[in-house]
């Protein structure tokens, strides 16, 4: 709605063709994911690019990867038992942004995703082929929508054929569960959602 | 791209050997209970603490989970002696304030947490039938050939998590086949129950009081019951009871008292003989029908008939706290000694009963000792000592030398870990000992005629070791993801099942059960 909104109030657009490199954060309070740590959050690591198709709207991509784990101790004597979560979270949206001078860019994102968990449990990690490893995989979807902040300095200012930007958005994320097989189900985040990350701009 | 691939992988964070681990948590209980599994002709149950599940793991490596329901399993379950059943308690919580959109306990008040507690009988990996229990009984107790399990509460076990008002008197009677359960008022803390041959009566032991339950009729009831104690001041704490052969009477051996309870089932009367002190172990031999006795802290066996009831004494060296039961003789040993004797009634001179004393004489004082099911042989495993200071196996020849003797061989081994179990397979008529020993990723069998030993290996060192029923074994293994070993002896295959313990490891949290 708020991408409605921008599109029907202002006149100026011009989305940038871009490829970033992007840190982002998932809120998780599933109690399945207490088993892999005891933050509330997915942080997450990824690339990311617009294509602007049209001079107010471009079409998003990206990919996502968090990663948490513990080491479970059961007893004075025992070993710890490694256990790992990993997601890889494919984005696919709508981008659109408005021109505050040539500099700041607020915009709004809306994406489609897809999400693949993986668990790894291992009892001895210092052995790649141990006996003792399980993994467990699932897929599932969500939803994430975004609004932020560009800032960008283009290729024609410097007198470069790139430019570079720094962005910054928040939003709110959904995912559903994903079966993880005999290790049971778990929810890959749901809730407030961030991103931010350095763009090369062309 | 032998470079590119490995680096890759590293920037995205996966392979196994650098799984990320940034925080660490102790956990109260273990994913698996690997030293007590429980093998029946269905597979091995394993009970998996963590996550209140129980799951079967087949001999083919495979394994599912048992669906049990939501609610805590309270202790390891118990398999009947024929191996056709496991019993399960297991207590269910659910939240009395109408709400129920309620999953979790904490989301209920304190006060209107209500638990519900049941008996689970499980067959083929299944509940076969779910008993509702009005006390929260934790112990269980069955017959010979498993139509009969007996629900008590366990002596010592802690009841301030149990809800409601516990009786102390009564114990549940499960018909297994049907399924139908009466309770049954016997006296105070039952400790033990035995069924006779055929199962048409019951002996139950609890607190100065033993009654006797009559099984044949329509449901369970009290026969008769017996004083241990004429004084309502003096309590009488039963640690040990054995019905003799004929199912006509009852041994009871009382704790802290040198006096042996004879209970005559047939024409109810008590009688008490004199023990020269209070015995450490008491064993009926069928074989013999008398009644075996000995005192950790006096050197002598006690032997009771079963016509008169008399007692004699044999000396022995040194004390015996232990007594393995052989079909004809007894096997005797103790942790603190490193004599074992073999023990037998024979018949002396013009008929008289005599008593045949074989003594062993140990490198080390034993940790454990096994006899072999043909019982020539005794495997004891012991303590470091003698042998080169590190722990030991000693094979004892419990064989007749032919002269109506017995040999006292002893053939001592160094093991390379401690031993932590014993079991017994046959090749052709040569008997075999599996022999498991801490640290060491193999079982080593050994056979007993001829000595010749193969090493069978395991993928890690074991835990524990157990037959089944098809004359298998099973080992488990030191992995805390759950790995268990299936053993064919004749064949020398070993089968691997993994990673049954993980099950549900993400759905540990207490949940409540929706209200009815």
């Amino acid at each position: 709605m708020l991408t409605t909104l921008l599109l029907t109030t202002v006149s100026a657009w011009a989305v940038d063709h871009e490829v970033s490199g992007e840190l982002g954060t998932l809120r998780n309070t599933d109690r399945a994911y207490d088993v892999y740590t005891s933050l509330n959050a997915m942080p997450s690591r990824g690339l990311g690019g617009t294509l602007a198709l049209h001079e107010r709207v471009g079409v998003t991509g990206g990919w996502h990867r968090s990663s948490r784990g513990s080491e479970l101790y059961f007893g004075d004597d025992s070993p710890a038992v490694v256990a790992a979560f990993y997601t890889d979270t494919f984005d696919l949206g709508v981008k659109a942004d408005v021109a505050l001078g040539d500099m700041l860019r607020p915009y709004v994102q809306a994406s489609g995703l897809l999400v693949r968990g993986v668990s790894r449990v291992d009892d001895d990690p210092s052995d790649p082929v141990s006996v003792g490893q399980i993994k467990e995989a699932g897929l599932t979807g969500g939803a994430l929508g975004l609004a932020g902040l560009t800032l960008r300095i283009s290729g024609d200012r410097i007198n470069l054929p790139l430019g570079f930007s720094v962005h910054a958005g928040l939003g709110y994320g959904y995912v559903g569960r994903v079966d993880l097989g005999d290790l049971g189900t778990i929810k890959p985040g749901g809730g407030f959602a961030s991103r931010a990350g350095l763009s090369l701009i062309f | 791209m032998p470079r590119t691939v490995p680096l890759l992988a590293l920037l995205a964070g996966c392979g196994w050997n650098n799984l990320p681990a940034q925080e660490n948590y102790y956990v109260d209980e273990p994913l698996w209970n690997s030293t007590g599994p429980i093998a029946t002709s269905d597979g091995v149950y394993v009970e998996l603490p963590a996550a209140d599940a129980l799951v079967l793991v087949r001999a083919d490596g495979t394994w599912s989970p048992v669906d049990v329901g939501v609610g805590t399993l309270d202790r390891a379950p118990s398999p009947s002696p024929d191996g056709a059943t496991i019993g399960s308690f297991i207590t269910r919580i659910w939240c009395a304030d109408g709400e129920v959109d309620h999953v979790y306990v904490e989301a209920c008040p304190e006060d209107e947490l209500e638990q519900d507690h049941d008996l689970l009988l499980i067959r083929d990996g299944a509940v076969g039938a779910t008993i509702a229990l009005d006390n929260p009984y934790n112990g269980l107790r069955w017959s010979a050939d498993g139509t009969w399990a007996v629900a008590l509460i366990e002596a010592g076990s802690r009841l301030n998590n149990a809800g409601g008002v516990v009786s102390l008197t009564t114990i549940l009677f499960v018909d297994v086949a049907s399924g139908s359960a009466t309770s049954v008022p016997v006296g105070f803390a039952a400790t033990d129950v035995l069924f006779d041959a055929d199962a048409s009566r019951a002996v139950v032991l609890s607190q100065s009081e033993v009654a006797v339950v009559d099984l044949t009729g329509g449901s369970p009831s009290v026969a008769i019951t017996y004083g241990l104690t004429l004084d309502a001041d003096d309590v009488v704490v039963p640690v040990g009871i054995e019905l003799t052969p004929d199912g006509d009477h009852a041994l009871i051996s009382v704790e802290g008292d040198d006096s042996l309870y004879i209970l005559d089932l047939v024409n109810p009367s008590v009688n008490i003989k004199a023990l020269s002190g209070a015995p450490s172990a008491m064993a009926v031999n069928l074989g013999e029908d008398r009644t075996i006795l000995v005192y950790g802290a006096d050197a002598r066996v006690d032997i009771v008939d079963h016509d008169g009831f008399d007692v004699d004494s044999v000396g022995l060296d040194e004390p015996m706290s232990h007594i393995l039961d052989a079909s004809d003789f007894s096997v005797l040993w103790s942790p603190d000694s490193r004599d074992v004797y073999r023990f037998q009634v024979t018949e002396g001179d013009e008929g008289a009963i005599a008593y045949s004393t074989t003594e062993y004489r140990l490198q080390s004082t034993p940790l454990s000792v096994y006899v072999s099911p043909d019982e020539q042989f005794a495997v004891a495993l012991t303590a470091p000592g003698a042998i080169g200071g590190r722990y030991g196996m000693e094979i004892l020849d419990l064989r007749s030398d032919g002269e109506g003797g017995w040999r006292d061989d002893v053939w001592p081994y160094a093991l390379e870990g401690r031993g932590l179990g014993v079991a017994f397979a046959l090749e052709g008529d040569a008997p075999q000992a599996l022999v498991l020993q801490q640290d060491q990723d193999y079982v080593y069998q050994f056979d007993l005629m001829s000595a010749a030993a193969t090493e069978l290996g395991l993928s890690a060192p074991p835990r524990a070791i157990g037959a089944m029923p098809d004359g298998g074994f099973f080992v488990t293994e030191d992995v805390n993801t759950g790995l268990m070993a299936f053993l064919d002896p004749s064949s020398d295959a070993v089968v691997e099942a993994a990673g049954f313990a993980t099950y549900d490891l993400l759905g540990q949290d207490l949940l409540l059960v929706e209200e009815d």
